[in-house]
């Protein structure tokens, strides 16, 4: 469980998030819309701890792990596209050489396995961060406008896949699309900008 | 394509070697204005007596144990500087007690370090230890602001998928210090070979380039000194161009 409580937050005076207050499930999918600079990739970083609130608690259920895809892709440029995923996994070699490539699989770029970064379209780079996120051994997936830049197709595709990782754990995404909180089957939520309260 | 690659290289090497004869062109005029051994050498005779020494054993061990004391003196210098960085990056303190120490080791002149270190210690070390000190705060500064400069969002995406602090170093410090570790090593590499043949030249090691210059000097054998700086020059861009190119070779890999 999540629980976000009385959160506010400012930044040079201009209130970002104010009283922000949610439960989060488990399990399944919550999609958070709201206009630009209403604060929704604010409440990401509070609750993956990278922004600390100015006022009010996070509350994580005890031992939860939480992963992310942020706003920017933020790979790592020197290593190959299997590395990224490898690199936030444990277990011996082989183990998470295959689970980088069934993670590289589950996004289609199953074939881009031993290719870097800087050798992939914008569209790709978003599926080895989503396949990271996903990878990566967490109770809670928060991503930043995952979807972004890719086609719709694909993106149906990789709904599938995360629809199905929804039985067991919690995803939070930010989407400015509603289509997508209705295709993926999600709770929508509508975040409000902080300063018409 | 691959044609036009190879008339390119023509064209600029053409080019390169127009340069250099324009310049050698340049000084046989300023030769024969200034009409006196003493003063210039011709390029001529610099050029046969060059050949001259390198067909004698004396040159090659001159040329090599200056070499070798220079490197010698810019590796101890490239690694200590590079762990003082990571030391005052990584542990809390270090940063009060090592930074000022660097700071007053580049701005004292090498001549002071050269005349102290002759006090201090055996004539054939100076060179080594000058080199290490001119070295040092290069590395230590590049290297430093590499790892500061290492990008907070790599750093943050490190700590939410909990890496350890041993992998964050690889995957987020290293490749942020890199760049910066290869313009130190290349600027480090000429300030090592010069202050190193400066401080030869005062304290005159048996067999090493900065005698030669000196024993030149003295004897007023210009020529001798004109070859001897062109060989400082050869022996510079020799350098550091073959370890360049290692360095690249081994971060690219």
């Amino acid at each position: 469980m999540i629980r976000a409580e009385k959160i506010s937050k400012s930044f040079d005076g201009k209130k970002v998030l104010s009283d922000f207050t949610k439960t989060f499930p488990d399990s399944g999918i919550v999609c958070i819309s709201g206009p630009s600079g209403c604060g929704k990739t604010t409440m990401l970083n509070i609750l993956l701890g990278l922004i600390k609130q100015d006022s009010g608690k996070v509350i994580l259920s005890k031992g939860l792990k939480l992963s992310a895809v942020f706003q920017e892709d933020r790979l790592f440029e020197e290593m190959t596209a299997a590395k990224n995923i490898e690199v936030v996994l444990t277990g011996s070699k082989d183990e998470k050489k295959a689970q980088a490539v069934k993670w590289l699989k589950a996004v289609e770029l199953g074939e881009c396995a031993d290719k870097k970064p800087k050798e992939l379209s914008g569209g790709m780079r978003r599926r080895v961060a989503i396949a990271r996120a996903l990878a990566y051994d967490a109770g809670a997936v928060l991503m930043d406008e995952p979807f972004k830049g890719l086609d719709d197709e694909l993106k149906m595709r990789i709904f599938e896949t995360v629809k199905q990782q929804a039985e067991s754990r919690l995803f939070i995404i930010v989407t400015h699309d509603k289509r997508e909180a209705e295709l993926l089957g999600a709770e929508s939520m509508e975040m409000t900008s902080a300063e018409n309260d | 394509m691959k044609l036009s690659i190879t008339a390119n290289k023509l064209i600029n090497f053409a080019k390169k070697l127009a340069a250099v004869l324009f310049w050698i062109a340049a000084w046989q005029i300023l030769f024969f204005a200034v009409n006196n051994e003493f003063l210039i050498a011709s390029p001529m005779n610099v050029a046969a007596r060059l050949f001259e020494l390198c067909g004698t054993l004396a040159f090659w061990q001159s040329a090599l144990s200056s070499v070798l004391r220079v490197l010698l003196g810019f590796a101890v210098g490239v690694i200590t500087g590079a762990l003082l960085a990571w030391a005052v990056v990584f542990i809390p303190i270090a940063d009060e007690l090592i930074s000022p120490a660097v700071r007053v080791i580049r701005s004292t002149p090498v001549a002071s370090f050269i005349i102290l270190a002759l006090i201090w210690i055996k004539t054939n070390s100076v060179p080594v230890f000058i080199s290490f000190l001119m070295v040092l705060p290069v590395v230590f500064e590049n290297v430093r602001e590499g790892f500061l400069q290492a990008p907070i969002q790599l750093l943050q995406t490190a700590k939410v998928f909990s890496l350890s602090p041993w992998k964050t170093f690889i995957t987020v410090r290293i490749p942020a210090v890199k760049p910066h570790f290869v313009s130190a090593f290349i600027s480090a590499l000429g300030l090592a070979w010069k202050s190193g043949i400066a401080a030869e030249v005062l304290c005159l090691p048996k067999q090493s380039i900065g005698y030669e210059l000196y024993s030149s000097k003295i004897y007023l054998e210009t020529t001798d000194l004109f070859a001897w700086t062109a060989v400082v020059i050869l022996l510079s861009m020799l350098i550091e161009k073959v370890l360049v190119t290692l360095l690249r070779r081994a971060l690219m890999k």
